[in-house]
């Protein structure tokens, strides 16, 4: 009782602290200076309209590039939490639990809403330039969408390794196409085309980038959920 | 507008401040996350409401509900494989320890190991039930840990039959 | 003013779950909630009333700050991938120890 009431009184502490420290700002509404600028010459700049697509797949896509390491980092480290023997279970399994049968319903219904799943994930990826979304909230999408196949028996398959090899190709076709700029303008992780051409062929780029992080990150996701779902069979 | 969201957020956290039942939790961090989702839309940031709602809302709560499906298995350990337990669906224990665990809704994982150490085994390997039989009276014995929760309700369950003798055991001193 | 507190108040309940719950799902959600009420403190600071979103239309209007979005979204991504990193470690804790209460592991880890 005593623990948790000086762990009131401290947290008390510090929201009266961040108040008064923040209390400033509420009224002032601060504007980053990079900000501006990507809003007055982001679109001549990067052919994008969503700005926020321009900062992500433009001026900043050594980091999101890495961003999408990370997500390989982590589906790396849960295939090899789940494969090591050292905290596995200790015995062999002798027989299989009996598992209760999916109902008919979901099956149906996951069915339908399958493609139309997918159709969605792909719109969000293509068109993430134009409005909101992008690679990365596509792919999250997509995976969502193969998850829900793992309820429609023929379509299920438990292989995560033909999986794994493709998001390393990706991360590195990523990687590559991020330095297709060095050789056509002299710098690196840009657009390959320069600043004269028509913005609708510079969306080319884009479009690449945004599809090639979307396949990345459901292919991740999609790893790390079936070895979720396999851990400890 | 916007105060009623945010009253509607603090009080799904107050609500998982003090939730119980982890499946119930994972629920209302979805709806959570939907409205939060919801904020940052009226906050015109459109990109992160919806990596908000795919990732909150619909990915991460099946993780959880994964992860919390996996942590409900009840391991059984056999050193009798004969016809009162066996690998067979019809052997009169098993289709006890099944009812058992289908009333609880846990998932029966069984072994059967005839040379292995019970000493030690509940703390180092997870088990919830060891099977053996006995040399003296000819009854099976059922072996569970004091800590767990379930042994109270399994001991009710089994009261009947003559063929099972119950065994309790603290912890760290295993009877062998 | 009134919204900035009461995202501050959001951020202190997720640190008090975080450090008062005693299940480590519940620890994993709390990190969740934490990092939405970060995020949300973030966008409302650079929010402008009468501002539009940074999507380039040709409605017009003063754009939202851009920048904090796209970092916001990495936040997002990365915050995933933590969770389902600590989740699968939970599995693995819960297959060892048997259980997910902060208070029993502590004690077997004082054991060992």
């Amino acid at each position: 009782m005593i623990k948790k009431l000086m762990l009131l009184l401290m947290f008390g502490f510090i929201f009266l602290y961040a108040l008064t420290a923040t209390a400033p700002l509420a009224d002032s509404f601060p504007e980053t200076s990079i900000g501006e600028t990507v809003i007055h010459r982001g679109y001549d700049e990067t052919a994008s309209k969503n700005l926020v697509a321009a900062i992500l797949l433009d001026y900043r896509l050594f980091d999101s590039i890495f961003e999408a390491g990370i997500l390989l980092i982590s589906a790396a480290g849960v295939l090899y939490m789940s494969r090591s023997s050292g905290f596995s279970k200790p015995f062999p399994r002798a027989k299989e639990a009996a598992v209760p049968k999916d109902s008919d319903s979901i099956l149906a219904v996951s069915r339908i809403l399958y493609p139309f799943m997918l159709l969605f994930g792909f719109y969000i990826i293509v068109f993430g330039d134009l409005s909101p979304g992008g690679g990365f909230q596509g792919g999250v999408i997509l995976a969502t969408a193969r998850l829900i196949s793992v309820y429609i028996p023929e379509k299920a398959s438990e292989n995560t390794d033909p999986l794994n090899r493709l998001e390393k190709i990706l991360f590195l076709c990523l990687l590559s196409l991020g330095l297709i700029s060095l050789f056509t303008r002299g710098a690196p992780f840009t657009n390959f085309f320069s600043g004269s051409v028509d913005p609708e062929f510079r969306r080319l780029f884009l479009v690449l980038l945004n599809l090639l992080i979307g396949l990345k990150v459901s292919s991740g996701l999609t790893i790390i959920f079936i070895r979720f779902i396999k851990e400890g069979k | 507008m916007y105060l009623i969201l945010y009253g509607l957020i603090i009080f799904f956290i107050i609500i998982m401040l003090r939730e119980k039942e982890s499946l119930r939790l994972i629920i209302y961090f979805a709806v959570f996350s939907l409205l939060m989702s919801v904020l940052y839309f009226l906050y015109h940031a459109y990109d992160v409401a919806l990596a908000e709602i795919a990732i909150g809302s619909a990915l991460l709560p099946l993780f959880f509900i994964i992860a919390l499906g996996k942590q409900k298995n009840f391991v059984v350990v056999s050193r009798v494989e004969d016809g009162f337990f066996s690998e067979k669906e019809d052997s009169p224990g098993f289709k006890l320890l099944e009812r058992f665990t289908n009333s609880f809704n846990l998932t029966l994982d069984i072994f059967f190991e005839h040379h292995m150490h019970i000493k030690g085994a509940f703390r180092e390997r997870n088990v919830d039930l060891i099977i053996v039989k006995s040399h003296r009276d000819g009854k099976y014995v059922f072996i569970m840990k004091k800590s767990s929760v379930l042994h109270h309700k399994l001991q009710r369950l089994l009261l009947e039959d003559p063929r099972i003798r119950f065994e309790v055991v603290e912890e760290d001193e295993i009877y062998d | 003013m009134l919204q900035l507190s009461l995202i501050l108040l959001m951020i202190g309940l997720g640190l008090y779950g975080l450090a008062t719950s005693r299940h480590l799902i519940k620890s994993i959600i709390f990190l969740n909630v934490l990092e939405a009420a970060v995020i949300l403190f973030f966008l409302r600071l650079f929010y402008l009333p009468e501002g539009t979103a940074p999507i380039i239309t040709s409605l017009g209007g003063e754009a939202v700050d851009p920048l904090p979005q796209a970092l916001m979204i990495t936040t997002i991504v990365i915050g995933a991938s933590v969770t389902a990193l600590a989740l699968m470690m939970s599995i693995k804790i819960y297959h060892q120890y048997g259980t997910l209460d902060w208070k029993i592991l502590l004690e077997k880890e004082d054991n060992q």
